[in-house]
C-alpha cells in the first residue's frame, strides 16, 4: 500500500519536473517534436499527433461567440474527427483558474482558450500562455496581419497569443433620429450634438462594458498632445504604473473636463447591452458600442434596421481577441489544430457576415459580405482608417480614474 | 330595572346553535356565576358580553344601555382570564395604568387607583416587577388588580383560578370575596367548579348544552334543584324514580316516603347522601357494597332494589362493614325533580 | 486517575468537535483567510494599503454609503408593506388560501432575475412603457435613477414574502387573550396594535430587519444591473475587482462589509437585551 502510494507520488514528481523541451518551450505535456514543425510539413506532423490525442478542450470568454464557435467546431469536427469539449467562461475567473493551475504545476483545464486582447500581459506574466510560434507556423496564418504577429497592443509575444476576431469600438444611432448632416465626426461635435438633444446620448461607463473604455481611452486619444500623449501610448507601462499615472496626472484634466461636460447631458449605462438596449427602447439616439455586438443585435431584432455605425474622426479603439494554447495543455496538436481552422479563410469569411468579426487576415476585406450586412458594418469610409490600437490597462486606469475624479465628486 | 339584562342572545358557529336563546339579569353589586361543563356555551357568553365576539341574535343592556353592538373597549367591563392575559412587556405598574391611559384618566387619579388597586390585591411592592418575575399566584392578584383598577360596572371572570394549585386556589378564591364585598363591582364568574361557584357566588346560573338550566342562590340549588342535571352538577346526589299518588311516593324497593311537591304517578326525586339515614338491619332491603371512612363522615354505598345510592353518615360511633345488610330512612320529604326522564349516568 | 482525567479530556474534545469544528472549518477559516488575504501584497509581506484604498477612495466611500443605503431603505418600504400585509393575512377573506399561497413566490426568484424583469417591464421604452404609453403617460426613471429607486422596489419586492412570513408568525405568537384584554381595557384596535402587538411582535420584526438588512446589503445582482452607475454599492465593485484579479482588495472590501455586518447584529443584540430592561423600570 505504501509502495504503491511512494510510487504515485514519484510518478508525480517526475512529471512535474520532465519537460524535456523546457529550455526552448514552456510546454508541459508535448507529445510531438513541436521544433521541427514548421508551415510546409504543419499538417502532416500536428494532424496524427492531434488525432492521437483525440479530444481537445475549448474555453470561449465572449457570451456573444458561442453560435460562432458552434460553427467552426462543427466544421472541425467534420474534418478531423477530433472531439471537442467547449465551454463558455467568464474570463476574469478563467485567467485566474489558469493562473491558479499554473502556479501549482498542473494540467490545464483547457487547450484552446478564446480569452480577450488585453488579458495578455495578465496571462503572460504569469507564465500561462505557452510558447508557440502560431503566426509563424500555422498554415492559414500566412495571410496574418504583421500587425499582430509578433506582438499584441505594445506588448511582444512571439506569435504565441494571435487574434482570431477583431472588433471595434464605435458610435452607433439610430438613423430614424439622428439625420445625416447632425451625426457627430469628432468629439466636439458629439459634445455639442448631446447638450443639444440632453440624455439623447448613451455612454458605457468603463468598468462596466468595453465599449465604455474604448471611448475614453479614444477621447484621451483625441484631446491629449505632446509628452502626455506619448506616455498615455507608452505600452512598457504596468497596469499599476498606468494607474497611478491616469490617477494622478495633470495630462488627462482635459479629458475628466469632456466628461464632467457629457455627463451633464448624458445617461452613463450599465453596460455594453444596456446602452443597445436603451437604444433599442428608443430613449437613447446615440451611444457607444462595440461593432460586432451591434451585428448580434440586430440579427436578434434587438435593434431597429435604422441603426448604423460611425467613427469619430482622430479614431476609435479598436482592439481584437486571441485564442492561445495554455503552457499546460494537455492536447497541445489538437488545440493548435483548431487555432488554424479558426483563422482559416472560410471561417473568417462566415465570421465577418454573421457576426461582423473583423478578421486580421490581410486578405478579408468588407466587399465580401452581402449588402445586407454591410450596411450594419462600419462604413468603409471610417474603417480601418479610423481605428486606433486598444491598450487595455491604460484604458482600465482611466475608467477607474474616471470613478475616483468624476463620478464620485 | 337590572344592571345587567341579557336577553334571548343566541349564537350560531355556521349550522351549529353554541347559544341557544339564553336570558340572564343581574342585579347591580350582586356576583352571579354561570357554572356548567366545558362546551356547555358559558364561555361564549363571556365572550359576547366582552365584545370579542357577536351574538347571532337578542341584546345585552348594562345599566339600561344597550352594548351589544358596541366594540369591547367602549363597554365599560374588565375582564380577568384564565391565562391572566398580562403584558409580558410591561411592569406590574405598566400592566395597571395601561387601561387607565386609554381612558384617559388623569396622572394623580392613575396613581391613586393604581396604588388603592395594588393594596388591595396585596400586591404592593412589586409595582416594578415584570410578570414573568412573579409567581402564578402574584400574576392573577396582578390581573385582578388590572380590572378592577379600571372601576368597571362589570366584572367578568373566566376561570381565573383553575390554572392555580389546589391550596392558592382556596386562598384566591376567599381573598375575591373579600374584595367583591369591598368594592361592590357587578360580577360575573364563569367556572365549572361547583365547590367554587357554591363558596362564592350570590347566585349561579347553570348551563349546559348551549341552554340555562336554572338559576338560584347556591343554598336553594343544592337543596331544592328543579333539574336533575343541577342536582347532579351541584354535589352529590342520588336520583331517584318513585310512584307519587299527591305528596306520597313509593320507592322501588316499596318503602313509602313523603315528597316535597304533588305528584301523579312516575316521578323524578333527588335525594342528597347526607339526607339519607343509615342503620344496620338484618331485614332491611339494603346491603352495603362499600365503605369509605372520611373522617368527619362515613360514606356508603347501599345496593337495594337493583339500584345504587350513596350515603354519607355523620358522627356515628362504629362503622357498618360491607356486606351488612341495612335499613334506609329518610328524613323529611324527598325533593321532586321536574324532568320527564332522568339522565343514564346519575 | 490520571488516565481517566486524561480520557475524559480527550471525551469532551471528542464530543465539542462536531459543532467547534464546523465553526472553525466553514466559518473561522475562510474568514481568518479572508484576513489574512486582505493584510498582503503580492509577495506576501504585511500591507494596510488594500484598507487605505477603501477609506481613502472617494468611489469606495461611496460604495460603503451606497451599501448601507441599498440596506436600510428596502427594510423601511418593506416594512410598510409586510406589517399591514401581516396583519392581512391573519383575517379571514375571500381567496385567502391563494394569496397566502402567491405572496411567497417572490422569494423563490432569483434576484438576478429580479433585475432583469424591471430591465424589461420597467425600464423607459420597457414593456410597461410601451402599454400606457396610448394613454399619453410614461414611466418614471427607475433603473439607473440616482436616489436607487428601482433597486429598492426590486429588493422590496423579492424581501416582502420573507419578511412578511417573519413578521406573520411573531403575530401569531401573541395569544389572542392579551389582544382582548387590552381591547377590554379600553384600547381600540389601533392602540393595541401599537402599544401591545408590535411590542410583543419587536423580536420577530427586529430579525427581520436584520435578516432582510444584511441579505440586501450584500446583494449584487440588482444594484449591478439596475442600479445607477455611479456610485455603486461595495458589493458590486467587490465583484469588479474580482474580475480584475485583485483578490486582496476584494478580501479587504468583504472584511469591512462583513465587519459592519457584524456591528449591526452586535447593536440587534443589545436592543433586543434592552427592550427587556428598559421595560421593567416602570414608572409607576
Amino acid at each position: 500500500m505504501n509502495a504503491r502510494l511512494f510510487a504515485i507520488a514519484a510518478l508525480a514528481l517526475s512529471a512535474t519536473t520532465a519537460p524535456v523541451f523546457a529550455a526552448e518551450t514552456n510546454l508541459k505535456n508535448l507529445d510531438f517534436d513541436l521544433s521541427k514543425v514548421t508551415r510546409e510539413n504543419f499538417y502532416d506532423i500536428v494532424v496524427p499527433a492531434a488525432k492521437a490525442e483525440g479530444t481537445v478542450t475549448m474555453y470561449n470568454f465572449a457570451g456573444s461567440f458561442g453560435d460562432a464557435w458552434k460553427e467552426l467546431i462543427t466544421r472541425f469536427e467534420a474534418k478531423y474527427g477530433i472531439k471537442v469539449e467547449y465551454s463558455d467562461v467568464k474570463g476574469a475567473q478563467a485567467n485566474q483558474q489558469l493562473i491558479a493551475v499554473q502556479k501549482a504545476g498542473e494540467d490545464a483545464p483547457v487547450d484552446a482558450y478564446f480569452a480577450g486582447g488585453g488579458d495578455y500581459p495578465l496571462l503572460s506574466s504569469a507564465g500561462v500562455v505557452g510558447n508557440i510560434p502560431l503566426t509563424s507556423i500555422l498554415p492559414n496564418m500566412d495571410h496574418y496581419d504583421p500587425a499582430f504577429a509578433q506582438s499584441l497592443f505594445g506588448k511582444p509575444h512571439g506569435g504565441a497569443y494571435p487574434l482570431v476576431h477583431l472588433n471595434q469600438t464605435a458610435i452607433g444611432y439610430d438613423s430614424a433620429f439622428v439625420k445625416p448632416e447632425d451625426l457627430p465626426k469628432t468629439f466636439d461635435e458629439l459634445l455639442a450634438w448631446a447638450e443639444k438633444n440632453p440624455m439623447r446620448l448613451g455612454v458605457t461607463l468603463p468598468s462596466k462594458g468595453g465599449s465604455g473604455g474604448g471611448f475614453i481611452y479614444s477621447v484621451a486619444l483625441n484631446y491629449l498632445t505632446g509628452e502626455c500623449r506619448t506616455k498615455l501610448t507608452d505600452y512598457t507601462l504596468t497596469a499599476e504604473q498606468a494607474a497611478d499615472w491616469a490617477m494622478t496626472s495633470e495630462c488627462l484634466e482635459p479629458v475628466w473636463d469632456y466628461y464632467r461636460k457629457l455627463l451633464s447631458v448624458a445617461e452613463l449605462t450599465n453596460g455594453n447591452a444596456d446602452t443597445l438596449n436603451l437604444i433599442n427602447n428608443q430613449q437613447l439616439y446615440i451611444g457607444t458600442v462595440w461593432e460586432d455586438q451591434v451585428m448580434t443585435f440586430i440579427r436578434g431584432k434587438q435593434l431597429p434596421d435604422t441603426f448604423r455605425l460611425t467613427l469619430l474622426e482622430n479614431g476609435q479603439v479598436g482592439s481584437g481577441d486571441a485564442m492561445f494554447v495554455p503552457a499546460n495543455a494537455k492536447h497541445v496538436a489538437a488545440a493548435m489544430l483548431l487555432i488554424d481552422m479558426a483563422i482559416g479563410k472560410d471561417f473568417q469569411a462566415w465570421k465577418l457576415e454573421n457576426k461582423a468579426s473583423r478578421s486580421p487576415r490581410t486578405d478579408l476585406t468588407s466587399n465580401l459580405v452581402t449588402p445586407e450586412t454591410a450596411k450594419y458594418l462600419l462604413p468603409s469610409s471610417v474603417y480601418p482608417r479610423l481605428s486606433a490600437p486598444a491598450f487595455w490597462d491604460m484604458a482600465k486606469a482611466l475608467g477607474e480614474a474616471l470613478d475616483e475624479k468624476v463620478l464620485s465628486q | 330595572m337590572s344592571e345587567l339584562e341579557i336577553s334571548n342572545i343566541t349564537k350560531d358557529y355556521g349550522a351549529t346553535r353554541a347559544l341557544h336563546p339564553v336570558s340572564i339579569n343581574v342585579e347591580r353589586g350582586e356576583f352571579v356565576t354561570i357554572l356548567g361543563p366545558s362546551g356547555c356555551g358559558k364561555s361564549t357568553l363571556l365572550r359576547i358580553l366582552m365584545g370579542i365576539a357577536r351574538p347571532s341574535a337578542g341584546e345585552i343592556r348594562l345599566a339600561g344601555t344597550r352594548i351589544d353592538p358596541l366594540p369591547p373597549e367602549t363597554r365599560d367591563i374588565a375582564m380577568v382570564f384564565q391565562s391572566y392575559a398580562l403584558f409580558p412587556h410591561m411592569s406590574v405598574g405598566k400592566n395597571l395604568s395601561f387601561g387607565l391611559r386609554m381612558k384617559n384618566v388623569p396622572s394623580p387619579e392613575r396613581a391613586r387607583r393604581i396604588e388603592h388597586a395594588l393594596e388591595i390585591c396585596n400586591l404592593t411592592g412589586l409595582v416594578e416587577r415584570m410578570p414573568r418575575q412573579l409567581s402564578g399566584g402574584q400574576q392573577q392578584r396582578v390581573a385582578l388588580a388590572r380590572a378592577i383598577v379600571m372601576q368597571p360596572r362589570l366584572l367578568l371572570f373566566d376561570e381565573p383560578l383553575s390554572n392555580l394549585d389546589a391550596k392558592l386556589r382556596d386562598t384566591l378564591r376567599q381573598e375575591l370575596v373579600y374584595l367583591h364585598r369591598r368594592i361592590g363591582t357587578t360580577s360575573i364568574y364563569v367556572t365549572h367548579d361547583q365547590a367554587e361557584a357554591m363558596a362564592m357566588s350570590d347566585r349561579i346560573v347553570v348551563m349546559d348544552g348551549g341552554r340555562v338550566v336554572e338559576t338560584g342562590t347556591p343554598l336553594d340549588l343544592y337543596r331544592a334543584p328543579t333539574r336533575a342535571f343541577t342536582a347532579g352538577f351541584l354535589g352529590q346526589t342520588n336520583l331517584l324514580t318513585a310512584d307519587a299518588d299527591g305528596t306520597r311516593a313509593r320507592l322501588p324497593w316499596g318503602q313509602l316516603v313523603a315528597l316535597s311537591a304533588q305528584a301523579k304517578g312516575i316521578a323524578r326525586v333527588s335525594v342528597r347522601p347526607e339526607t339519607i339515614a343509615i342503620r344496620q338491619d338484618d331485614t332491611g332491603a339494603g346491603t352495603v357494597t362499600s365503605v369509605s371512612f372520611m373522617g368527619a363522615n362515613a360514606l356508603y354505598t347501599v345496593g337495594i332494589a337493583g339500584t345504587t345510592l350513596k350515603v354519607s353518615q355523620a358522627g356515628g360511633e362504629s362503622l357498618i362493614a360491607a356486606g351488612s345488610r341495612v335499613s334506609l330512612d329518610f328524613n323529611g320529604a324527598l325533593h321532586l325533580l321536574k324532568d320527564r326522564e332522568l339522565p343514564e349516568a346519575a | 486517575m490520571q488516565a481517566a482525567l486524561h480520557d475524559r479530556k480527550i471525551q469532551l474534545a471528542l464530543l465539542l468537535l462536531p459543532g467547534v469544528g464546523y465553526l472553525v472549518l466553514f466559518f473561522g477559516g475562510p474568514l481568518v483567510s479572508a484576513l489574512i488575504g486582505s493584510l498582503r501584497l503580492d509577495d506576501g509581506s504585511f500591507t494596510l494599503q488594500w484598507y487605505e484604498r477603501i477609506f481613502t477612495r472617494a468611489t469606495m466611500l461611496r460604495g460603503l454609503q451606497t451599501s448601507i443605503y441599498y440596506g436600510v431603505a428596502p427594510v423601511f418600504v418593506s416594512l410598510l408593506v409586510s406589517i399591514p400585509l401581516a396583519l392581512l393575512i391573519r383575517q379571514n377573506f375571500w381567496g385567502r388560501k391563494l394569496f397566502n399561497g402567491l405572496y411567497k413566490l417572490p422569494m423563490a426568484v432569483p434576484g438576478i432575475i429580479v433585475a432583469l424583469m424591471v430591465i424589461i417591464m420597467a425600464e423607459r421604452g420597457g414593456f410597461i412603457d410601451r402599454v400606457i404609453a396610448p394613454f399619453g403617460v410614461s414611466m418614471p426613471k427607475l433603473v439607473r435613477d440616482e436616489w436607487g429607486i428601482g433597486v429598492i422596489l426590486a429588493t422590496v419586492w423579492k424581501q416582502i414574502p420573507f419578511m412578511t412570513l417573519i413578521i406573520t408568525s411573531a403575530f401569531a405568537g401573541i395569544p389572542e387573550d392579551i389582544r382582548h384584554a387590552a381591547r377590554s381595557l379600553g384600547a381600540s384596535r389601533l392602540n393595541t396594535f401599537a402599544f401591545v402587538e408590535v411590542p410583543l411582535a419587536m423580536p420577530g420584526i427586529t430579525a427581520a430587519i436584520l435578516l432582510t438588512f444584511i441579505g440586501s446589503m450584500g446583494s449584487y445582482a440588482i444594484p449591478d444591473i439596475v442600479g445607477s452607475p455611479s456610485p455603486r454599492p461595495l458589493s458590486v465593485l467587490m465583484l469588479f475587482e474580482f474580475g480584475e484579479g485583485r483578490f486582496a482588495q476584494v478580501y479587504a472590501m468583504g472584511m469591512v462589509l462583513s465587519l459592519f455586518a457584524v456591528v449591526v447584529l452586535l447593536a440587534y443584540y443589545a436592543l433586543t437585551a434592552n427592550i427587556g430592561v428598559n421595560r421593567a423600570k416602570g414608572d409607576e
